[in-house]
């Protein structure tokens, strides 16, 4: 029996330990917003974040979780910052959106460790797959949101997760 | 005569559309699911009429449509046509897919199609609620229906100031007569048409709670994997079905086509499975390995293929001309490999079987299942799902065939999930083809002649491998069908395989004439070489190879004339596609002196009425690799009713046709397919996406498609650029080679 701590909140599960926890957090804790597409950890649609960090989680086994911190899409959108998912629609991004909660997952974490990141940087870090080729405005998206994090630091009184 | 012109849309004719009060104060408006362009509809069986849109008494406005949402954005302008005529702000509307049940006929969602043919009968819907709505507030105050007005979901009688919203009238207008004859508004007073409505679908896949066909979730529903033969018809010959069945949380083994699958308690139990079960495969269909393959279209080309159209008199030309230019081409098979593999969830239980699954082709989901389970379509309800992409793989249905057969043998809604393995190597795949091209040239190298001739497999699902060869090489061998039209009666005509009664195929040679230049004799010939790997839609479908065959040779016609490639084609198009070339051309700096180092190719295809110019910004390596910094792109799709989501449809397009010309490549060794995932099977990644560009041609024609159209281009764009660059003339694709 593993204690899985999921978007702030425990979970007891009972599965062998070399269960991927992609599967975990979509068939036994019901969280589809974790997507499945190619479970061999290159196109990032299962893109979750453990203590922060973005991991894809059809490579992670539950056996690895236990006492971390994970925070999948739903987590992210009940308590994360909203300036992200703002600078998402306002860029009108996804398309078929099935790549778009592991790109977010990405982007999120990214973003807290390079809040002004360079075209380069971006390229070197979010390499997620998008079949529909929404790249252009993910790009855009990912600046939009570092402006307006940016902008939200100088303000007192504003805060966000960071 | 274009039909958006004409303001009066008749509605009585046949009983067109129907009012209902199924929904309590509500008002319900309804068409044929299904019509080809206008209003008219050859359909005209009412009980085929499903609402296409309610007003509550609520006032908000549900939008129901059977088109398929892949990606491509077509339910929120679906929407938008109907709240445009209806006068109703974008934020009192809603869309909801459907597909109508019990009537045996539904939309397939492809070709670019959904707005051209839902046009005007979507608007003439809106427009119809609204004057009921209109008629029922003037009755309401007394007043003459010509003093009151309808915005926003309100009608309002400026000369008093009363309002009514859309709620308060719903339940009295719903017993009025639908109206024989409504006014469209003008397209110079559309409010939402023609802005950047925020899309309605974005909210929900932003933050993760849009429900695609792998999330669906039924009481008491079982997980399946399945195990799928490698090669197309091979037979299970061992598996060791005991270790897979004590595998913890596995239920049952179940036969499906071309395999097995393991049914069990949660998804992953399933897979794991899948090792103990560790099955072997043997035989099967004689899939032909590439190079072979490739052989073979090349000797089909050297003889004369199925003559598939022509205009003028082209071999009179050929015989005539004193220069000729002629290439070969080539291109190799694709996958689609949507982001979200194959999956359905199905409830097959006493005769009865429910299907929720993302689909481009419901109806035919309906067909097949209830073949697969022997009962009656009538019997088979599909919930249409968001889709994780389609791009044609979702037009197929043997992914809910399994899911079907797997539930009925367990008793137990079951959902099976393809690996992403499952789904490079069992798609029904872009063919590989070949092309021979040949032009004749007059004396200042202007083409008076061209001739297209594609070599490639049959898509025909008829018939077995075997017969179909024997019968397209027979074909190939006298030159026309076994069975022209004309010779046999047609009731006997229309029964023999699609095959013998044309020996053409559409998804390899396209149509005919091939080019939309004014070249005045142009010929199309069509030779089909057997391979038994089943082919399907692909993006584009047969402009995917085409345009890269056409417009990577008319480069070289360009270069055989000494002409500008850009002023060549400029010479031979017709004004509105010159128009496009024009603008790309123009938007990319085309002519001027360049010191970058980059070097420039232009491309232009038309179909589905649109027309698409793109120029590719490339350089290339010492190596010879080429990079692809910037592509420009004029479109012209008529009336942009959208122009956010027409050109997020550009960019996919143009990300996805990139794709597949830098390294798109589906191999057969073995009878297999050897590619299996995204490290051999690569899409690009940010860091290997151009900058794109996108101009929209102002026009007020009607709007056609914008699904595909950008896709065909791009392959021939950059292969222009790089003969520019390096003068090295690449000719077969991927540009640079999997993996």
């Amino acid at each position: 029996m593993a204690v899985l701590r999921i978007n702030g909140e425990s979970h007891d599960v009972d599965l062998p330990g070399d269960t991927p926890l992609l599967w975990v957090i979509r068939d036994h804790l019901g969280l589809t917003g974790t997507k499945f597409g190619c479970g061999i950890g290159l196109c990032g649609s299962c893109t979750v974040q453990l203590d922060g960090e973005a991991v894809r989680s059809c490579l992670v086994p539950l056996s690895a979780v236990a006492a971390r911190e994970i925070v999948t899409i739903e987590g992210l959108a009940e308590s994360g910052d909203s300036r992200l998912f703002d600078a998402w629609l306002a860029e009108q991004v996804p398309q078929c959106g099935y790549c778009q909660p592991g790109m977010i997952m990405a982007v999120d974490s990214f973003l807290r460790a390079t809040p002004a990141p360079s075209d380069a940087q971006i390229d070197a870090s979010i390499t997620n797959l998008c079949r529909c080729g929404t790249y252009p405005r993910i790009r855009r998206a990912i600046h939009r949101a570092a402006r307006s994090r940016e902008a939200a630091r100088d303000e007192p009184g504003d805060e966000t997760r960071d | 005569m274009r039909r958006a012109t004409d303001p009066i849309a008749n509605l009585s004719r046949r009983g067109f559309l129907q009012a209902s009060g199924a929904f309590a104060g509500a008002l319900l408006i309804g068409g044929p699911p299904w019509t080809r362009g206008a209003i008219a509809a050859e359909v005209a069986d009412p009980a085929s009429v499903g609402p296409w849109l309610r007003v509550a008494a609520d006032g908000g406005v549900c939008v129901w449509v059977e088109r398929a949402e892949m990606g491509q954005g077509v339910h929120s302008t679906l929407a938008a046509l109907v709240a445009e005529e209806l006068e109703v702000a974008w934020e009192q509307v809603t869309v909801e897919a459907r597909c109508f049940d019990g009537a045996l006929r539904s939309v397939l969602t492809g070709a670019s199609a959904s707005i051209r043919e839902s046009w005007l009968p979507l608007r003439t819907a809106g427009a119809a609620a609204r004057a009921m709505l209109v008629t029922s507030a003037a009755r309401a105050w007394s007043l003459p229906v010509e003093e009151c007005v309808a915005r926003d979901g309100r009608v309002h009688h400026p000369p008093t100031g009363r309002g009514l919203g859309y709620g308060e009238l719903a339940a009295q207008a719903a017993a009025l007569p639908v109206p024989s004859q409504v006014e469209l508004k003008s397209p110079e007073k559309f409010r939402l048409l023609g802005t950047d409505l925020p899309r309605l679908d974005l909210p929900d896949k932003v933050l993760g709670r849009a429900i695609f066909g792998i999330d669906v979730a039924v009481d008491g529903m079982l997980h399946a994997a399945p195990a799928l033969s490698p090669v197309p018809g091979s037979a299970l010959v061992s598996a060791d079905r005991e270790a897979a069945l004590a595998t913890r949380g596995v239920r049952a083994l179940v036969e499906i086509p071309n395999g097995l699958a393991v049914v069990a308690d949660h998804y992953w139990q399933a897979r794991k499975a899948l090792d103990a079960l560790a099955p072997v495969f043997s035989g099967g269909e004689a899939v032909i390995d590439t190079p072979a393959y490739s052989r073979l279209l090349g000797e089909a080309l050297d003889t004369p293929g199925l003559v598939a159209g022509a205009i003028g008199d082209p071999e009179a030309v050929f015989a005539a001309a004193t220069r000729i230019v002629e290439a070969r081409y080539e291109v190799p098979y694709l996958a689609h490999a949507t982001m979200e593999p194959m999956s359905c969830t199905a409830s097959a239980r006493a005769g009865t079987c429910e299907v929720w699954t993302p689909t481009q082709a419901p109806l035919q989901i309906r067909r097949d299942v209830a073949r697969a389970l022997d009962i009656d379509p009538e019997n088979v309800t599909v919930h249409p799902t968001l889709m994780g992409g389609g791009f044609g793989r979702r037009a197929e249905t043997d992914f809910a065939v399994q899911a079907a057969l797997a539930s009925r043998n367990v008793a137990r809604p079951v959902k099976l999930i393809w690996s992403r393995e499952d789904d490079i190597r069992h798609d029904f795949y872009r063919p590989a083809c070949a092309a021979q091209l040949r032009a004749a040239l007059d004396g200042s190298g202007a083409p008076q002649a061209f001739a297209l001739h594609v070599a490639g497999p049959s898509s025909d699902r008829e018939l077995p491998s075997w017969l179909r060869g024997a019968i397209t090489s027979a074909q190939k061998r006298i030159g026309s069908p076994l069975a022209p039209e004309g010779y046999l009666p047609d009731v006997v005509w229309w029964r023999l395989p699609s095959v013998a009664r044309s020996g053409i195929d559409w998804i390899v040679a396209g149509s005919s004439p091939p080019l939309n230049y004014r070249v005045a004799h142009q010929r199309l010939e069509c030779s089909l070489v057997e391979n038994p790997l089943p082919i399907g839609w692909w993006r584009a479908v047969p402009a995917s190879q085409n345009a890269f065959f056409i417009e990577s040779f008319v480069d070289e016609l360009a270069h055989a004339a000494s002409r500008d490639p850009f002023e060549f084609r400029r010479a031979l198009l017709p004004g509105r596609d010159r128009a496009v070339l024009e603008a790309a051309a123009e938007m990319s700096g085309w002519g001027r002196p360049r010191s970058d180092g980059r070097s420039l190719g232009i491309a232009q295809f038309a179909m589905v009425g649109t027309t698409v110019c793109e120029v590719a910004e490339v350089s290339v390596d010492g190596a010879g690799l080429p990079t692809v910094h910037r592509v420009y792109c004029a479109i012209d799709c008529g009336r942009a009713l959208s122009p956010g989501t027409i050109r997020a449809q550009v960019e996919g397009s143009i990300v996805f046709g990139l794709a597949a010309a830098l390294r798109g490549r589906i191999s057969l060794a073995g009878g297999r397919v050897e590619q299996s995932n995204f490290h051999d099977y690569p899409i690009p990644r940010m860091g290997e996406i151009p900058e794109i560009e996108v101009r929209i041609i102002a026009s007020d024609a009607d709007p056609t498609g914008v699904g595909e159209p950008a896709t065909p281009p791009i392959a021939p764009a950059i292969a222009n650029a790089i003969f520019a660059a390096t003068g090295r003339r690449i000719r077969a694709l991927p540009l640079i080679g999997a993996g």
